[in-house]
């Protein structure tokens, strides 16, 4: 007995060092040379902002490096490529990236405004909204003072206060129009107003005024202006108003300095005018600007993006140079416009010149390409800038209507609409007219059509080169297309010879331009949701191609038959 | 791992005594032949058995047992060494990673024990319906940063971690003591081991720790070496027959 114990403790023994050398001796650590390597991208949606010099029509080195501030709500998100918070002005470009993580959408935009205060420039504070998280490139117009830009023009003046901080005489400083800038400005500072800075300090002795007095008959001075849109505009009470865009007629960029100070009230207003350049478009009315319009004032602290809504000025007219012009109070400096503040936004609405259904299946993939062209007014050519838009969308049948949304404000136009989608590993593509010129909108809506309730189909057949030439071939004119389902097909052991089976059609020639045969079915002879086989004979020889019909059957199918091109 | 083999030796030689003596006293009079059930207390989780001899002789039963136990990590800190933590600003060595999920380890098993030499020692083979599986989410414990950057360890990302081994895995073992015993109650010692091929690996990473991603490999590389999942087992055996 002890003999078969000894036995049976034997194979324990070996069984157990068995399972230890499993256990650990010839096993691998599970992680052995294991490691972590996380990515470095703490900021990602990296984004660009070109810095231009409107008088230079382009880059102004002296810019470089300088450093720029990030600033508003979503400042904080913000950073350089390199994870930091030191921007500046580098080749010419302003980069930005977003902390890694950061979500911007629709509803939820990112919102925070680029900074730039350099010597001989307008501060310049230009808002920027994500919407995404797409990079975005766009540009910066900077002022220099100067290098004014055409329609834009500067002048200096002055003016005598006494030991009170009144003024001793009646003083006019005058903008006249030049060739340059074809309106004229106005500021006439009457005798007997006491100016005080910002600190309720009076402001004596001799008075340096400088007025910048910017046109909206130029791009150069509109871009000045900056973006016209997503402005904050308050009331006097500081309430925030509904309207956010501004379309200038003209504006003012005040200073008074004096015993080393800078005026900042007065208490009595002084005289502001400005003439409004005679094509200049009221966004108000919908006409050209005449005799009697309302014209917004507003005034804008430097340094802020705020704009506060003052007062109404009406159009008047000088009759001996026949000008437009308005005539405001100013009770304190800032920069002072006239214009028109109106909600954002409106819509434009492409009309398309027909559907853009071919074949198209619900949740198909379109990709709208064109640009968006901002003009200074709405009656001339003179286009500032335009901006390249692609969105892609998905289709949908139960409200085919693509909506883009886009800066608005000035007066824009669409150019080169074109909408492209792939439908059955066909691409297909159709220009959209541009529309009319519009202002104050920010979307543009696309109607692609709707699938009518058309008893037949048209059926496209197109022949494409086997090669994998792009070109496309046409079929013979009255070329007999055969179909059949592909389950009775492929039921059948001979089913190209059992001509009861297949249904057949004669196709048209094609037109040279874009080489489709097309041809109008019933669509009752066609069953949802089921493959079919079309097939053609083109120069003795057989070519099928397999086509799945849509849970519905829309108006138009593509059926891309392979064919030898010679 | 030299402490685990001398217990294991002695806890072998304890229940080879024990049933020496259990054997010296009636296992030659008295064939264990009947129904026993019990309690496992096993590597593989705790469990319970029915057991049915066949035969007359008590030296072949048929085994019906199953077991389980799972088990929850909760924040379990582990540190990766000689990670490299790409980052232009701030690189380092060693990577602490909080583990959170659940391991399960079980079977249902259906074996046959024969007892060859006509005493305690057994040999067992089956087969096992495995349930044992691991599914873990390692999260970084600390925030990183790269300039003004400082990203939390919910920003950075996860990384995925599953091991599951084949449903069906054959089984053989050794051991002593009876699965029917020949007294009303009994012990039985067992070691064994399913074959359970290569493990299967999931490993998947998000965020900032997808470059991981490239480890999927090593660690398959060395998972590769466990074929075999050893089980300890230690029962109580209760003879439900006369």
């Amino acid at each position: 007995m002890k003999k078969i114990n000894v036995l049976s403790v034997a194979f324990l023994a070996i069984a157990i060092y068995m399972v230890s050398m499993n256990s650990g001796c010839k096993l691998k650590n599970p992680t052995e040379g294991f490691a972590i390597t996380a990515k470095a991208d703490f900021v990602t949606a990296p984004s660009s902002f070109k810095i231009f010099d409107i008088a230079r029509n382009g880059y102004n080195k002296s810019l470089e490096g300088i450093n720029i501030t990030i600033s508003g709500k979503d400042a904080e998100v913000v950073f350089n490529s390199g994870a930091r918070r030191i921007f500046t002005i580098n080749n010419g470009m302003v980069n930005i990236c977003l902390r890694r993580g950061t979500v911007a959408t629709l509803t939820n935009p990112l919102e925070f405004n680029i900074e730039i205060k350099a010597d001989g420039y307008l501060p310049t504070i230009y808002p920027v909204k994500l919407t995404s998280l797409e990079p975005i490139d766009e540009t910066i117009y900077l002022t220099n003072i100067n290098e004014l830009p055409k329609g834009a023009d500067k002048t200096k003046g002055n003016t005598i206060t006494d030991s009170s901080g009144t003024t001793t005489g009646n003083t006019i400083i005058v903008l006249p129009a030049t060739s340059q800038k074809t309106e004229k400005a106005v500021l006439e500072i009457p005798t007997g107003i006491t100016m005080t800075d910002k600190n309720g300090g009076l402001v004596t002795g001799n008075i340096s005024v400088d007025i910048l007095h910017f046109t909206a008959s130029t791009g150069e001075s509109i871009k000045s202006f900056g973006k016209q849109s997503d402005n904050v505009i308050q009331d006097q009470n500081g309430s925030t108003l509904d309207q956010s865009t501004l379309v200038p007629a003209g504006w003012l960029n005040i200073t008074m300095t004096g015993d080393g100070k800078n005026v900042k009230d007065f208490s009595k207003p002084v005289k502001a005018l400005i003439e409004i350049p005679g094509n200049q478009f009221n966004p108000g009315t919908g006409a050209n600007y005449k005799i009697g319009d309302q014209v917004d004032i507003l005034s804008q602290d430097k340094g802020t993006k705020t704009w506060v809504s003052e007062t109404q000025a009406t159009v008047q007219k000088n009759l001996a140079t026949n000008k437009l012009f308005v005539e405001f109070d100013v009770n304190h400096l800032s920069t002072w416009l006239a214009g028109s503040m109106k909600n954002k936004c409106g819509s434009l609405t492409i009309p398309l010149s027909s559907n853009f259904i071919l074949g198209m299946a619900d949740g198909t993939p379109i990709e709208a390409t064109f640009m968006v062209q901002y003009f200074a007014n709405m009656s001339t050519t003179d286009m500032l800038f335009e901006i390249p838009i692609t969105q892609s969308f998905f289709y949908n049948a139960s409200n085919p209507v693509l909506i883009v949304n886009y800066e608005g404000a000035l007066p824009v136009e669409v150019k080169n609409g074109l909408l492209s989608a792939v439908v059955n590993g066909s691409s297909i593509s159709q220009s959209f007219a541009s529309g009319s010129r519009a202002i104050n909108t920010c979307e543009i809506k696309l109607n692609l059509g709707t699938i009518n309730t058309s008893s037949t189909f048209t059926g496209n057949f197109r022949a494409k080169c086997i090669s994998g030439s792009t070109d496309y071939a046409t079929l013979p004119n009255g070329s007999t297309v055969y179909y059949i389902k592909e389950s009775d097909y492929q039921s059948n052991s001979r089913p190209a010879n059992s001509s009861n089976l297949w249904s057949n059609f004669s196709a048209n020639a094609a037109t040279a331009s874009v080489n489709w045969n097309t041809v109008s079915l019933p669509k009752t002879s066609f069953s949802t949701s089921t493959e079919y086989r079309f097939s053609v004979n083109y120069e003795n020889k057989r070519y099928d191609y397999l086509y799945t019909m849509p849970a519905s059957i829309p108006d138009d199918i593509i059926v891309e038959l392979e064919i030898p091109c010679n | 791992m030299k402490k685990y083999k001398i217990f294991i030796l002695l806890l072998t030689f304890i229940l080879v005594q024990t049933e020496t003596q259990a054997t010296n006293d009636s296992l030659l009079a008295k064939p264990s032949n009947g129904i026993s059930t019990g309690m496992l207390f096993s590597s593989n989780g705790l469990g319970i058995h029915l057991s049915k001899t066949l035969g007359q002789k008590g030296i072949c039963a048929l085994k019906l047992s199953a077991s389980y136990l799972p088990y929850t990590l909760n924040n379990f800190v582990i540190n990766v060494d000689g990670s490299n933590i790409n980052l232009n600003a701030n690189s380092s060595t060693g990577f602490k990673l909080k583990l959170n999920g659940k391991i399960e380890l079980g079977s249902a098993n259906l074996s046959a024990e024969i007892h060859p030499f006509k005493n305690a020692f057994k040999i067992t083979a089956g087969a096992a319906l495995m349930v044992s599986r691991i599914d873990l989410i390692a999260t970084p414990r600390d925030s990183l940063k790269q300039g003004d950057v400082s990203l939390g360890p919910d920003e950075q990302g996860e990384i995925f971690f599953g091991l599951t081994v084949p449903n069906l895995c054959p089984y053989l073992g050794i051991g002593f003591g009876r699965a029917v015993p020949k007294k009303r109650v009994g012990l039985n010692f067992e070691i064994g081991s399913y074959y359970i091929g290569s493990p299967k690996l999931a490993f998947r990473t998000t965020g900032m720790l997808e470059p991981t991603s490239s480890e999927e490999k090593k660690l398959n590389n060395n998972l590769k070496t466990y074929y075999a999942l050893p089980v300890i087992t230690l029962g109580i055996n209760i003879r439900l027959s006369k």
